[in-house]
């Protein structure tokens, strides 16, 4: 229901696509992941959470719909690749139990 | 008659009509328990009202009384039509009527300018017959054919109960209450009715809340709200298989914490004569420094407790629970409580 691709996994731009498919569930955080100390100069949407010395971005989504949500940053410096990874959380509407997916470039 | 006339007090009064309020409620299959939790009065008083012909009640408890009917008060009033035929003894109340009711003629009297039936020859019908039809006036038959008529209708409406009472199938009704909140801030209570119901049916949902809670936002509104102890009340049509129904409330600022506070909770259905089917599943609360959202009581909130607020409080439009000082807590490092501004610290 739930699922997540890089279309930008390295460089200035990171791209995640996050797809939702029927049964939604109502939130999402997800979770961007870089390198300690990453300088960060924008986003799009705007981040919720930044905590650089973990290098730690983190979304809140709410209202979520089915359909696809795109999620950017850009860095003044470029990454390279295999430096990232990403994480999907929600509750799974069937169950109600949390869960982690994992995104990787 | 005067069918909307004060008292001497000053209250205004109204007189309705017992026998109609009667049908109406059998007709729509609501019993005199959920009639007179709407209104507010005992089962008795109900049947008193309905046992009486043109009982003089407050017009408070008319209005009511239409709600709970779904009617309009000017359809249950008297409005002075002059008075009905008088019905045969079994049917009339055991009290004595009150200054407001009409005067029964009685049954016996006999009218003077009423025709007398000819008399019919015995060879030209059964022995049985000339008798009865020379003893019945016309005033008797109508009395007859009225009880017939309405024995007809009792029939119909058991006929209808037994068929058709089982329109609210199974209803259980159960509560998500956080387990502590800070005094002074609003918490959410979400209660939630389910039903295998094949068809829409009313119900009525009553929370009490402990002495020292406040109650303040309802989604849907509640529609009625009482002081010692403070209670709330909904009034609904249930549609689907799932109907929520939600509410804000606080513990007074004064409250000691660690103290434990209880909700109770019960549903009663149009239809049901049974007294309540209590709201299950959560029902106290303990005062706490914590914010009712950080569920575990660790000083933040983390991503499950956040995705677990908006999975229960999140759809529900309209419903303020606080959702900008969850987002900043669960945005920050942590909080803590304040007790001197009565606020929580957000620590960056």
């Amino acid at each position: 229901m739930v699922s997540g691709q890089y279309l930008s996994g390295a460089g200035q731009d990171i791209q995640l696509r996050v797809t939702v498919a029927s049964p939604a569930p109502t939130t999402l955080i997800v979770i961007q992941n870089l390198p300690a100390g990453t300088v960060i100069e924008s986003a799009s949407p705007a981040f919720n959470q930044y905590n650089a010395g973990k290098g730690e971005v983190k979304w809140l989504l709410t209202h979520v719909s089915q359909g696809s949500y795109n999620l950017s940053l850009h860095l003044p410096l470029p990454l390279p690749s295999g430096g990232i990874s990403g994480e999907i959380r929600y509750k799974d509407p069937a169950s109600g139990r949390l869960t982690n997916l994992p995104v990787r470039p | 008659m005067d069918s909307d006339k004060p008292l001497a007090g000053g209250i205004p009064m109204v007189n309705i009509d017992g026998a109609k309020i009667r049908r109406i409620r059998e007709e729509k299959g609501l019993t005199q328990l959920y009639v007179a939790t709407v209104v507010g009065v005992t089962t008795d008083t109900i049947s008193r009202w309905e046992n009486r012909r043109y009982p003089t009640i407050k017009k408070e408890n008319g209005v009511k009384l239409a709600e709970a009917l779904e009617i309009q008060m000017t359809d249950i009033i008297d409005h002075g039509q002059p008075a009905p035929p008088p019905e045969p003894p079994s049917a009339q109340p055991s009290e004595p009527p009150s200054q407001e009711e009409p005067t029964a003629q009685p049954d016996t009297a006999p009218d003077a300018a009423e025709p007398v039936a000819p008399p019919v020859p015995e060879s030209a019908a059964s022995p049985i017959v000339p008798t009865l039809g020379s003893r019945l006036t016309p005033r008797t038959m109508v009395v007859l054919f009225r009880s017939f008529l309405l024995l007809a209708l009792a029939g119909f409406a058991l006929i209808w109960w037994y068929t058709g009472n089982d329109g609210e199938g199974q209803v259980t009704a159960s509560r998500i209450l956080p387990a502590h909140a800070t005094p002074g801030i609003p918490f959410p209570v979400v209660i939630e009715v389910t039903t295998s119901a094949a068809r829409p049916f009313s119900l009525i949902l009553k929370e009490t809340l402990p002495p020292d809670c406040i109650p303040a936002q309802g989604k849907p509104q509640f529609v009625n709200q009482e002081s010692d102890p403070p209670a709330l009340k909904w009034i609904g049509k249930i549609t689907g298989e799932h109907t929520v129904y939600s509410y804000l409330a606080k513990l007074k600022p004064e409250t000691k914490m660690e103290t434990v506070h209880q909700i109770t909770g019960g549903v009663t259905v149009r239809s049901d004569d049974n007294p309540s089917i209590p709201v299950s599943g959560t029902d106290s609360l303990q005062a706490s420094p914590f914010h009712w959202a950080d569920r575990n009581s660790d000083g933040r909130i983390d991503d499950e407790e956040l995705l677990s607020v908006y999975e229960i409080y999140g759809g529900i439009e309209g419903l303020h629970f606080g959702k900008k000082l969850i987002e900043e807590i669960w945005s920050a490092k942590g909080y803590r409580w304040n007790p001197e501004t009565r606020s929580y610290e957000i620590l960056q």
